[in-house]
């Protein structure tokens, strides 16, 4: 699983939220919102291209970096 | 040589993004690459864990201060095309950020199936509620009390548009105490009911935590 612990871990236990909460406020500004915007708010690519005035595939890309990072900084 | 899967194919795959065609491609792949398949397993894994995190929130400090320009700021991971122009208002980022919050409150309500409650709220006084929930509350009550009196002292440090948003999303989560406290009250038995005030404390608690954060 790349070193990344699982959902549900993160749900039952208020370190690992925690720690995943500080791997998302470190990340580089435009991925963070990104990140926020699809993956905890629901947001579509075309919903985050329209809110935030960048092209989808902008939006996509910094999605992807962001899940990125994260997983990086997650490795234990 | 065998040639990796892409992020932006990955990525696509584990969001279940692709049409048939290209489906089927990636899981030919997938079939015969371990490597990539692992790759898809984490991702999924970890959008599983960040979508276990507390919606109600606001999601960065000061956000509203430029968000497509600080998008713009941050380079895209895999794209050889040029950088767009980033053509949106100050306003549009302000109502992105208002969007999260009113989407957040929104899916509060959804999350728990209960209708959105009217503008005036009953406080309904401890006494009131189950025994078995006091203590919980109590204990809430008093995580919040200390957070809420450290962020007074430390308001100065934050952006005034953090505490707008934080201001915003504590009075709906009040609303959202106050309205299940009452429901909880005239029926002290509905377990669902007992979980939902704790649940909304919870949201409070976790805010303010992100808040005292922001304000680091």
């Amino acid at each position: 699983m790349d070193g990344v612990r699982s959902g549900h871990a993160s749900q039952g236990d208020p370190e690992l939220r925690l720690d995943l909460e500080r791997a998302i406020a470190a990340l580089p500004e435009g991925a963070r919102i990104v990140l926020v915007l699809h993956d905890i708010e629901g947001y579509t690519h075309d919903e985050i291209a329209e809110l935030c005035g960048i092209a989808a595939g902008t939006a996509r890309a910094q999605l992807h970096r962001a899940r990125r990072l994260l997983r990086e900084s997650l490795k234990p | 040589m065998t040639l990796h899967l892409t992020d932006a194919e990955l990525n696509a795959y584990a969001d279940d993004e692709l049409d048939a065609h290209a489906r089927l491609r990636i899981e030919a792949h997938l079939a015969i690459c371990d490597a990539c398949r692992a790759e898809v397993e984490a991702i999924r894994s970890l959008v599983a864990a960040i979508g276990g995190l507390p919606r109600a929130i606001a999601p960065t400090r000061d956000l509203r201060a430029g968000i497509a320009e600080r998008i713009a700021r941050t380079p895209p991971m895999d794209t050889g095309r040029s950088k767009r122009a980033f053509r949106v208002p100050a306003m549009l980022a302000a109502a992105a950020a208002l969007v999260i919050t009113t989407a957040s409150a929104t899916r509060w309500w959804m999350l728990h199936d209960t209708p959105q409650p009217a503008n005036s709220t009953r406080d309904i006084p401890v006494a009131a509620l189950p025994v078995s929930y006091r203590a919980d509350e109590t204990r809430y009550l008093e995580a919040i009390e200390e957070l809420q009196q450290t962020l007074e002292r430390e308001r100065g440090e934050l952006a005034p548009q953090t505490i707008e948003i934080l201001e915003t999303n504590l009075a709906i989560i009040d609303r959202a105490i106050a309205e299940s406290r009452a429901a909880l009250a005239r029926d002290p038995a509905n377990r669902d009911l007992g979980l939902m005030v704790l649940s909304a404390y919870e949201q409070k608690l976790q805010l303010l935590q992100r808040a005292r954060v922001s304000a680091l």
